[in-house]
C-alpha cells in the first residue's frame, strides 16, 4: 500500500516536472521598437523587453523562448494559442481587456509628438489642422489622433520604424509615439534634424503604462508574473536592464 | 443526627463540568477578541505599508531622477560639442518629463520650470554659437597679422570668454584690424560675455530648483519613513497591550480558580479528614462538622457524623459490657472474676510491701431454710441485704466485697492486721443481726465467718488465702454459727 502511495507520488512529481519542463513557455514581442525590442547588428532579437521577458521567466523558473511578432498580429495570434505571454509595452486598454489578462505595469512613460522644430511649435488639433500625422496602427496613439485630431489626415504604419521613414522621407509631418521610442530615433543621424514637438501629451486615451499581456483566464500566469515583476525590482535585475537602455529609472 | 440546615447544594461534578465549560467559553472568547484584534492590527500595518511604501519607493526614485536632471545639467553647461548637447537636452527632456506621471503638482511644475531654465541656457548657448562663428568669419576675412587672436578665438571655449581671459588678444585686434571690423569684434565679444552672466544666473537657478526640489523629496521620504515607523509602532503597542490584557486575564483567572479550589475543595476535605481523626478521641461528644458546599462532600460529612455516632454507641456499649462482666448480677457486689484479679493485685502488693491483708469468707447461716421456708425470693432479698452490709465494710480504697458464690461472701481488707479483722467481724456479725428483710420485718438472719491473714510462710497465695478462711469458716460453723474463727 505504501508503496504503491510512494511510486503514484513520484510519478506525479515527474509528471509535473516534465510538464514544466517540457513545455517551455513562448513569450511574443514586437521586433521593431527600439529601444524595447529591435534587431541588433548581428541579427539578434534584443531590447529592454525582450531582456525584461528573459528576466521574469528566469525569475519564475520557467524556460522561455521570445519570439518577434508584427505588432497588429500580437493579441490574435495570443488567442490562437501561439504564445502565452507579450511583452511589446502594451498599454491596457478596454478593447484589449476583452482579449488578454494584463499584469501589474513594469515601466512608464510618456507620448509626444515628433517633428521637424522649426516648422512645429504648437500641437493643438487647432494647430495641425490639414497636417499628415503619423502613429502604429492598433496602438493607443492611433486612437488618440483618431479621436482628437479629426481635422488632420492620419497615416497608420505597421510599425513605429516605417512612421519615422515616411517623418524623413518628408511624407508625414508629425510622428506621435512613446517618448523613449522617439528618443531612439532623434540619437540616430537621420533623426538629427528633428525634435520633440511641444510638451508631453497628456489624455486619458494616452496610458503612460506598460503590461505585459497575458491569455485570457491564465490567473496563474498573471500572479507569477507580478511577483516576478517585484523580484527583478528587488534584486536589481530590473536596474540593470533599464540602465542598458535609458539612462534613468522608467519604472 | 444529621445536618438540618437546608441549603441549596451544588453537585461538584455538574459545578465542575461548568467551571470547566465557563474557562473554556471566556478562553475561547478571549482568544478570538484577541486574535480578531491582532488581525486588524496586522492588516492595518500592512495598509500602512502598502500606502506608504511605493510612495516612499517613488520619493527614492525622484530623488534619483533629481541627481541624474543635476549631471545633465552640468554637462549641459559645459559641453561644447552641438550634437552632444542635443542629446543630453533630449534625455534632460524625457527625464524631467517623467515627472509628470506623478500626480505632485509641485513637482510637475518644478520641473517645468527647470526644464524652461533648460531650454533658456540652450538657447542661449546657441545664440553664443552663433555669435562665435561671426567671430571667427570676421577674423578669417581680414588679412591683416592676427594668428594669436585667431588660433585664440577658435580653441576658446564659450565659458572662458571673460574679460581677464582675452586682455591680450583683443590688444592684438585692437592695434591690428580695423576700427570698423574691431567693433564689430568687440561688441560681440562682449554679447558672449554678457551672454555668460546670464547663462551662469540661470545655471544658478536651475541648481537652486534641482536642490529645493532633491530637498521636497528628500524630506517626503523622511517624513513618509517617520510616519510608516510610526503607525507599525502604534501597532506594535496596541499588539503588546492586547497580549498583557490576555496574559492579565488568564492570571486573574488562575488565581480565582485556585482560590476557589482551595476554598471549596482542599480546605474542606482537609475539615473531613480532620473530623475523621478526630472521631477516635471523641469522648462523650460525637464529631459535628461544618455543612459542605458541595453536595458530594457533605454527603461525606453525614456518613463521618453518622460513623462518630456510631462509634459513641459501641463505646457506652462497651463501657457497659466491661462493667457488667465484673458485677455480680443480683447483687450488685464484685463476682468471682473480679474478686480473683483483685486479690491477686493485694497478694502481689502484701507479698512486695510486707503489708497486712486480711480475708473473711462470709455464709450465711442456714440459707437453705430460709429459701426453703419463705421461699427464693425472700432468700435472694437476705442475699441483697447481706450485700448491702458488706458495701458498708468496703468503702475504703482496696477493700473489696464480693459475692464468691450461693450465699458465701468474700470481703479482702487490704491493711488490715489481726486485731482490725477481728473488730470489723464482730461489727459485721452485730450489724447482720440488726438488719431487717425490707418486706418481713420479723426475718432476721446471721452469718459465719472464717478470716485468714496472709503470712509470709504459709497462707501466701491466693488459693491458700481462700482455703484458709473457708476452714476458718468450718470451723465457725461447727462452733454454732454467728461467730467468727480465725485461721491458725
Amino acid at each position: 500500500m505504501f508503496n504503491l502511495i510512494k511510486t503514484l507520488a513520484v510519478m506525479l512529481f515527474l509528471m509535473a516536472a516534465v510538464k514544466l519542463n517540457a513545455t517551455p513557455l513562448i513569450v511574443a514581442t514586437e521586433g521593431d521598437y527600439p529601444p524595447f525590442s529591435y534587431f541588433d547588428e548581428a541579427g539578434n532579437l534584443s531590447g529592454f523587453d525582450v531582456d525584461i521577458a528573459h528576466a521574469l521567466c528566469e525569475a519564475m523558473q520557467r524556460e522561455c523562448e521570445v519570439i518577434a511578432v508584427p505588432w497588429v498580429d500580437l493579441l490574435d495570434r495570443l488567442e490562437a494559442g501561439d504564445f502565452q505571454m507579450i511583452v511589446a509595452s502594451m498599454a491596457e486598454t478596454t478593447e484589449r481587456k476583452k482579449r488578454a489578462l494584463f499584469t501589474d505595469y513594469y515601466y512608464r512613460s510618456q507620448t509626444s509628438f515628433v517633428g521637424d522644430s522649426r516648422r512645429f511649435i504648437a500641437v493643438s488639433p487647432d494647430a495641425l489642422v490639414g497636417r499628415i500625422l503619423s502613429a502604429g496602427r492598433d496602438s493607443i496613439q492611433a486612437d488618440f489622433l483618431m479621436e482628437r485630431y479629426s481635422s488632420s489626415t492620419i497615416l497608420l504604419t505597421d510599425n513605429l520604424i516605417e512612421s519615422f521613414d515616411l517623418l524623413v522621407a518628408g511624407e508625414v509631418d508629425l510622428v506621435l509615439t512613446d517618448s523613449i521610442n522617439s528618443l531612439d530615433f532623434l540619437r540616430s543621424t537621420e533623426g538629427a534634424h528633428f525634435d520633440f514637438i511641444s510638451e508631453p501629451l497628456i489624455d486619458p486615451i494616452l496610458k503612460s503604462e506598460a503590461h505585459i499581456a497575458v491569455t485570457l483566464g491564465d490567473i496563474e500566469l498573471v500572479k507569477a508574473i507580478n511577483n516576478a515583476i517585484i523580484d527583478i525590482r528587488l534584486s536589481g535585475i530590473y536596474d540593470q536592464i533599464n540602465r542598458r537602455y535609458v539612462p534613468f529609472s522608467i519604472y | 443526627m444529621m445536618g438540618t440546615l437546608k441549603r441549596s447544594q451544588l453537585k461538584m461534578s455538574i459545578t465542575l463540568v461548568i467551571a470547566v465549560v465557563g474557562i473554556l467559553i471566556v478562553f475561547t472568547i478571549a482568544l478570538l477578541l484577541t486574535s480578531s484584534l491582532l488581525r486588524d492590527i496586522s492588516t492595518n500595518s500592512r495598509m500602512t505599508a502598502d500606502r506608504y511604501l511605493p510612495e516612499l519607493v517613488r520619493s527614492q526614485q525622484g530623488a534619483l531622477k533629481v541627481e541624474k536632471i543635476h549631471t545633465y545639467l552640468d554637462a549641459a553647461y559645459r559641453v561644447q560639442d552641438a550634437s552632444e548637447e542635443r542629446r543630453l537636452r533630449l534625455l534632460l527632456q524625457i527625464l524631467v518629463h517623467s515627472f509628470m506621471l506623478d500626480d505632485d503638482d509641485y513637482l510637475v511644475t518644478e520641473a517645468n520650470n527647470i526644464m524652461f531654465d533648460i531650454r533658456e541656457l540652450l538657447y542661449i548657448r546657441h545664440t553664443q554659437r552663433q555669435l562665435h562663428n561671426e567671430i571667427i568669419n570676421i577674423l578669417d576675412a581680414s588679412d591683416k597679422d592676427i594668428d594669436y587672436a585667431k588660433g585664440f578665438f577658435s580653441a576658446v571655449s564659450l565659458m572662458s570668454i571673460q574679460e581677464r581671459f582675452i586682455q591680450l588678444p583683443m590688444t592684438i585686434l585692437e592695434t591690428q584690424l580695423p576700427d570698423e571690423s574691431f567693433s564689430e569684434v568687440l561688441y560681440r565679444i562682449r554679447f558672449i560675455i554678457d551672454l555668460n552672466e546670464q547663462l551662469n544666473n540661470l545655471v544658478d537657478d536651475a541648481n537652486q530648483r534641482i536642490a529645493g526640489l532633491s530637498n521636497y523629496l528628500n524630506t517626503d521620504a523622511a517624513l513618509r519613513t517617520h510616519q510608516i515607523s510610526n503607525e507599525v509602532g502604534n501597532d506594535a503597542e496596541k499588539v503588546r497591550d492586547y497580549f498583557s490584557m490576555l496574559i492579565g486575564i488568564l492570571v486573574i483567572f488562575s488565581v480565582m480558580i485556585l482560590y476557589a479550589f482551595q476554598r471549596l475543595i482542599l480546605r474542606p476535605v482537609q475539615e473531613l479528614v480532620e473530623g475523621l481523626r478526630s472521631i477516635e478521641k471523641q469522648g462523650d461528644k460525637t464529631v459535628r462538622l461544618r455543612p459542605m458546599y458541595f453536595r458530594e462532600l457533605d454527603v461525606i460529612r453525614h456518613a463521618i457524623e453518622e460513623y462518630s455516632g456510631l462509634m459513641h454507641r459501641l463505646q457506652l456499649a462497651n463501657t457497659e459490657l466491661e462493667r457488667l462482666s465484673q458485677i455480680d448480677g443480683l447483687t450488685g457486689l464484685a463476682n468471682r472474676r473480679s474478686l480473683d484479679q483483685a486479690l491477686d493485685l493485694e497478694v502481689r502488693r502484701s507479698q512486695r510491701y510486707q503489708h497486712p491483708l486480711a480475708l473473711m469468707m462470709i455464709d450465711i447461716d442456714h440459707f437453705k431454710n430460709i429459701n426453703d421456708q419463705f421461699g427464693h425470693q425472700v432468700g435472694d432479698e437476705g442475699l441483697k441485704l447481706l450485700a448491702s452490709i458488706l458495701m458498708q465494710f468496703s468503702q475504703r480504697p482496696g477493700e473489696l466485697a464480693a459475692r464468691y458464690g450461693g450465699e458465701e461472701f468474700v470481703l479482702v481488707l487490704p491493711e488490715a492486721s489481726l486485731s482490725d479483722a477481728i473488730e470489723i467481724a464482730e461489727k459485721l456479725l452485730d450489724e447482720c443481726r440488726k438488719a431487717a428483710f425490707p418486706f418481713n420485718p420479723n426475718l432476721h438472719f446471721t452469718i459465719s465467718i472464717g478470716i485468714s491473714c496472709y503470712r509470709n510462710t504459709t497462707s501466701n497465695t491466693k488459693e491458700l488465702l481462700i482455703n484458709h478462711a473457708d476452714q476458718a469458716l468450718y470451723q465457725a460453723k461447727t462452733a454454732g454459727r454467728d461467730c467468727f474463727r480465725i485461721y491458725d
